[in-house]
């Protein structure tokens, strides 16, 4: 019943035209049908009147240039400029640039190792000390030693230039790092070969042979920064 | 483009019954059109896809206004709808609110499909097999939603153009 003719099949059209025609309740129901269908002729033929086309073709144009992701006409450094423009990459920009001078600053006040006698061979990012590096981390292939090293402990890490290559190792044990060093270089007889195939680097440094000037020397030198890397170093890491 | 606008926006008016909401899905949807030319299938009908564009954005508002449980008009004198429907005279001309008006009194009681296939087949009377296309249904689920619209439309807008 709420089915046109042109909405029904040919048969489901007779089936109904045959049943309206001897159904009083239904032919009753039809009516109001047919009178709401009457209303609702007249309501489609009231037409909205339409929006100012000029108008809005003005706005879907402006619109579309904003959308546009280039201009076909333009030099790059307008398309940059358009680019630049737009809020959520300036927003994205602002965010990067915030993050990496937030790094700098955070970097700048915590990052930095301050251990008496290898400030001047290991400075951070952010104080780019340069002077006469300390002793035993001035080998050539040091940068390699305190990486290889580093991968003994664990910890947060930062990046710090040793010998003039940048590293990332662990910050909190650069103490760590000098104390497993002297460890390893007392006990570098009895490693295993597979540690020294392991770090080819480190097995050179451990084992480098020193006349008995220079090793005094090294030792006394050794001797006073572990003294003082001691005072630096929480009492349950201390070397006995 | 004035025409295929004019149409945009009898079916966005029609279906949300708000000029200025209206106005904005028109526009979106142009941008949409631009936007999307290259996936255009020239095989269906430019005002098919454009109607498709137009009541997916009306469909989005009315669902966005379902959940904020908000309605665009205020309620309308059920008299002033029996008056637009009664008239006879198509010269008599009603303003854009008024017809919102009456419209919204009959139809905003109808879920958001319903509404929508109502709207494409009586109003802007286009065909099932149109409507179906438009919104990618079958031809049963577009004739039960009218089936359902029209029955509820009926309980409705006959009494008020009875008294």
């Amino acid at each position: 019943m709420y089915l046109r003719e042109d909405e029904l099949g040919p048969d489901e059209w007779k089936e109904f035209r045959r049943h309206h025609s001897t159904c009083l309740t239904c032919a009753a129901e039809y009516r109001k049908v047919e009178r709401m269908e009457q209303a609702l002729t007249r309501l489609k033929n009231r037409n909205p009147h339409p929006p100012n086309p000029v108008a809005v073709a003005d706005a879907i144009i402006n619109e579309i240039e904003l959308v546009k992701p280039w201009n076909e006409s333009a030099s790059i450094y307008d398309i940059l400029v358009q680019w630049l423009d737009l809020p959520k990459v300036r927003g994205a920009l602002a965010s990067v640039l915030t993050f990496i001078c937030a790094s700098f600053l955070i970097e700048y006040t915590y990052g930095y190792v301050h251990i008496k006698g290898l400030e001047t061979s290991i400075t951070t990012y952010s104080s780019m000390q340069s002077s006469v590096p300390a002793p035993f981390l001035t080998q050539a292939d040091a940068s390699g030693v305190v990486s290889d090293l580093s991968k003994f402990v664990t910890g947060k890490r930062s990046f710090f230039e040793v010998s003039g290559n940048w590293v990332m190792i662990n910050k909190k044990s650069i103490e760590d790092i000098i104390l497993l060093l002297n460890q390893l270089q007392s006990i570098a007889p009895q490693l295993p070969p597979e540690f020294r195939a392991a770090h080819p680097q480190l097995w050179k440094l451990l084992t480098k042979k020193k006349d008995a000037k220079e090793l005094d020397a090294l030792l006394k030198e050794q001797t006073s920064l572990i003294r003082e890397l001691n005072d630096l170093i929480p009492q349950e890491r201390r070397i006995p | 483009m004035e025409q295929y606008q004019g149409y945009a926006f009898a079916v966005a008016f029609r279906v949300l019954c708000d000029e200025e909401e209206a106005k904005d899905v028109v526009q979106e949807s142009f941008i949409r059109i631009w936007s999307s030319l290259s996936r255009y299938n020239r095989e269906v009908k430019f005002t098919t896809w454009m109607y498709s564009i137009v009541t997916h954005l009306c469909y989005d508002k009315l669902r966005t206004r379902k959940k904020k449980g908000t309605t665009a008009l205020d309620a309308v004198d059920p008299s002033f709808l029996a008056s637009v429907v009664a008239e006879d005279n198509p010269e008599l001309l009603y303003s854009n609110k008024e017809l919102a008006g009456a419209i919204k009194m009959l139809t905003d009681k109808l879920p958001p499909k319903q509404k929508i296939v109502f709207v494409l087949r009586d109003l802007q009377g286009l065909s099932v097999r149109e409507v179906s296309s438009i919104l990618r249904l079958s031809e049963n689920s577009v004739k039960a939603n009218l089936v359902y619209a029209r029955r509820f439309l009926r309980e409705h807008l006959i009494p008020i153009i009875s008294d």
